[in-house]
């Protein structure tokens, strides 16, 4: 085929591509908004999951945190009538074996966890995405335990910890992510709370 | 070439079924006819991609060059799947999260590009527009009543959890049908395969008996 032909055939399919990127830009410009709300109330109701709010609110967090993206680390105090009990939260990620696994976690005041959800991630269906709570009770292993403990490692490593069985690496990586997130949450601790829930 | 808009309609949802005349698309099928909600959710978006990219590649059908086909259809289908996802994520988030990864496949779908390059790109923008819903219309009823029997006899309900594809005004659509599930089995992948193959028999038996 000669240069030329290539060139003039090339217009056709420039049209065609530009022609389905605009409609892509128009469903794009006309749902982003509506799909960001969906996964921030997505990430609040994890959120009121984690630090054990009541169930019979659907969206208990719905007034404090609206819109917008999280910051990586922040604290949520949750106050009644006689105490104030702070949690941290982190969102980070991970590399796993497809690519980034985005996870919300929440530390007690001694660097323990007391709670992993995972925002969304890349893994082989059926092996690696067995970490999602709904799929497997893997993630709730984490869940007490200390990131500085002796056992805090995969059992094949000498640890304590399950491996997902076929998704090493997609193991792997949350048991070193997730005590990285936790060691930057004890490290940088602070009393700030940058949302207040208020059950006075 | 000359057949009605009937017949047309008759062809993709009966007679050239794509799953149960031409054992298409078995993937998606099989894997998320375990419920009647995640059917309905693949059969819409599926029928949504199916019509999009029929109507899209009549309209530009023969300016295309020859060679390049294939490519420019892929193109066009991988824009309405993504659109397809955008829209799903929007307005139907829960169900999105469940079924994402089909939805993403739907740009594979071997019948897509077969209705695009065999009959869309060679006839007018009304006649693929038709073809490509009544298709997908086959699609999705497969779809459907496999996810129904499943469902039905796997988990005993019919109809559960609606309300991630119609909003809240179809939280009491389901309903048990007995208290116990018959037959767990049905909703797992092994039930999957079974059931399709019931249902694929169920269908040439009433074929044969009209005589082709």
């Amino acid at each position: 085929m000669r240069p030329e032909q290539l060139f003039r055939d090339a217009w056709p399919l420039a049209a065609l591509a530009a022609a389905v990127a605009l409609l892509l830009a128009g469903v794009d410009a006309m749902t982003r908004e509506r799909i960001a709300d969906n996964e921030m109330h997505r990430t609040r109701q994890m959120l009121a999951e984690m630090m054990g709010l009541s169930a019979d609110e659907d969206d208990p967090l719905a007034g404090v945190m609206l819109h917008g993206a999280l910051p990586t680390r922040f604290g949520i105090c949750f106050e009644t009538p006689d105490s104030i009990r702070r949690f941290n939260f982190k969102s980070d990620g991970a590399i796993g074996y497809g690519g980034r696994i985005r996870y919300l976690l929440s530390t007690d005041d001694e660097g323990r966890i007391s709670g992993v959800r995972i925002i969304g991630h890349v893994e082989t269906p059926g092996l690696g995405d067995l970490m999602e709570p709904e799929k497997s009770d893997w993630l709730a292993q984490f869940t007490g335990r200390h990131p500085d403990d002796a056992d805090w490692a995969l059992a094949m490593d000498g640890g304590a910890l399950d491996a997902l069985s076929g998704a090493t690496i997609t193991s792997r990586a949350m048991v070193q992510g997730l005590a990285a997130s936790a060691a930057v949450l004890t490290e940088a601790a602070d009393s700030a709370c940058d949302y207040v829930v208020d059950q006075r | 070439m000359s057949s009605t808009s009937a017949e047309l309609i008759q062809d993709a949802t009966w007679r050239r079924n794509i799953v149960w005349a031409q054992m298409l698309g078995l993937c998606p099928l099989l894997a998320v006819s375990s419920m009647t909600v995640n059917a309905m959710g693949l059969a819409i978006a599926s029928m949504f991609v199916l019509t999009g990219s029929n109507v899209s590649v009549a309209v530009v059908g023969r300016r295309i060059p020859e060679h390049l086909r294939i490519p420019a259809f892929m193109l066009v289908i991988a824009g309405f799947t993504t659109a397809a996802m955008l829209i799903m994520q929007a307005f139907a988030f829960e169900l999105y999260l469940r079924i994402a990864l089909f939805v993403q496949i739907i740009v594979t779908n071997c019948i897509i590009l077969a209705r695009a390059e065999q009959f869309a790109s060679r006839t007018s923008v009304t006649r693929a527009g038709v073809d490509g819903l009544a298709t997908g219309v086959g699609f999705g009823a497969a779809l459907i009543v496999l996810g129904m029997v499943r469902e039905a006899i796997g988990r005993g309900t019919l109809f559960a959890n609606m309300e991630m594809l119609f909003g809240p005004r179809a939280a009491g659509w389901g309903f048990d049908l007995v208290a116990t599930p018959p037959l767990l089995i049905a909703s797992l992948p092994p039930g999957a395969f079974v059931a399709a193959g019931l249902l694929i028999a169920l269908r040439n038996a009433i074929a044969g008996t009209e005589g082709k």
